[in-house]
């Protein structure tokens, strides 16, 4: 899922990494909404937003709103900074180190959350401000390691993909390509884990209330040691073979 | 490895970017009056009620005010019912006062970029207003009714500023 880049990722991994993001950042978007009364995935909106408090003159929000944008602009430059800089010397860590940042923003806000939040304006705007980051994180970490083929924060360039795939799909040249389909496969993957993880943190936080954020940590927190155990074994594996190599001549004798 | 480096050209363009964002979020918060939280706080009016979206085309013939009698069962369930003057406290509290001098006490705070208000009974659930206006003089509140008027109700509240207590004294 973390240690391939760019065109060497497979289907497969490209949904593993798709589905489990999406659903943790459908898990946060529904949640701030329920609890800020705001989005934090989608930021067409919030330009939207933007641009109807500048036209009204309420600088105020115009400036907080400016700000949740930059942030989130800001979490995909981080993210993709870090995988540019760091990807020559250590995949894993590299594409591991966004997910370990965009928890702890999680982590934070789920923390702050549940022992802290007095419900004042400052701290909504700041914890809004916090998700946002994590999620341009998130999103920046997809498209630049899936060669932009996997976005999971926001739908509305996916959902525009999907119709033009299932419109490609009406003819049978379109239908039988494997990569058509493999797109297709990924898209639908991604829809449905953001809107299950969306449907479940509604649920789930009627319930246990923002420890929801830790749960969309903990799934965050599956792809890094998914990835790390599966270089381990690869690892030990390798060891094992070498070991065996080392050993068969000593035993001819 | 050979460490890269960056043409200072690119690295002052960057910081260019970056410190322009910035000078426009502190100018743009600098030109607020007041912070929502801040301009909010103090004794309000209520002024009006009308619909912002009408029923129907029946409604439309008749104007958009609300009258008395749809007013009262608009807000038969909710927490504002038969308030006229609303008085926002800054530790939180919202103190709700009728024409016969009752006040019903409460909690607000202000969610998303300061656009939302929510009014907390205890009692019931949470009620939350589109807070579509907020200056010195002006408050209007929006919000969603499934009852008579099917559609948007808006709220105007004019604010009772202290010059006016000091002229009714005189």
């Amino acid at each position: 899922m973390l240690r391939k880049f760019s065109n060497s990722r497979t289907t497969k991994e490209n949904i593993q990494l798709g589905s489990l993001t999406a659903f943790s950042a459908g898990m946060v978007n529904v949640t701030s909404v329920i609890v800020f009364f705001a989005f934090t995935s989608n930021v067409t909106g919030h330009y939207a937003i933007l641009a109807e408090e500048v036209s009204k003159g309420n600088w105020y929000q115009a400036a907080v709103v400016f700000a949740w944008i930059f942030l989130f602009f800001g979490g995909n430059f981080c993210s993709n900074l870090i995988i540019i800089n760091f990807n020559q010397k250590n995949t894993y860590l590299a594409h591991a180190a966004p997910l370990v940042i965009e928890a702890i923003c999680l982590l934070s806000v789920g923390t702050y959350g549940q022992f802290f939040y007095r419900e004042t304006l400052n701290e909504t705007e700041v914890l809004v401000a916090i998700m946002l980051f994590a999620m341009g994180i998130q999103n920046g970490l997809t498209a630049s390691i899936s060669n932009f083929s996997v976005k999971t924060t926001h739908l509305t360039g996916l959902t525009t993909d999907v119709g033009l795939l299932t419109s490609m799909f009406t003819r049978k040249e379109y239908r039988e390509n494997k990569a058509l389909r493999a797109k297709a496969r990924v898209l639908f993957a991604i829809v449905t884990c953001y809107l299950s993880g969306g449907i479940f943190a509604g649920i789930v936080y009627q319930n246990i209330g923002f420890m929801v954020f830790y749960i969309a940590s903990v799934v965050i927190g599956v792809i890094i040691s998914y990835e790390y155990y599966k270089i381990k074994i690869k690892k030990m594996v390798r060891k094992k073979r070498r070991g065996q190599k080392f050993k068969t001549p000593v035993m001819s004798r | 490895m050979k460490k890269k480096k960056y043409k200072p050209g690119i690295r002052a363009t960057y910081f260019m970017g970056f410190g322009s964002c910035l000078v426009l979020f502190i100018l743009m918060s600098a030109l607020a009056p007041a912070t929502p939280d801040t301009a909010i706080l103090g004794k309000w009016q209520e002024v009006s009620w009308e619909y912002e979206k009408l029923p129907g085309v029946q409604a439309a013939s008749l104007g958009k005010a609300i009258s008395h009698t749809a007013k009262n069962e608009i807000t038969r369930d909710l927490v504002i019912h038969e308030a006229e003057t609303w008085e926002f406290l800054p530790d939180g509290r919202l103190l709700l006062h009728n024409d016969k001098n009752r006040t019903k006490p409460m909690h607000w705070t202000l969610k998303s970029r300061g656009n939302i208000l929510k009014l907390d009974h205890g009692e019931v659930a949470p009620e939350h207003y589109n807070l579509q206006v907020l200056n010195d003089d002006e408050m209007i509140l929006y919000f969603n009714t499934d009852l008579q008027a099917k559609g948007i109700a808006k709220m105007k509240f004019k604010k009772i500023h202290h010059n006016n207590y000091a002229q009714k004294i005189q």
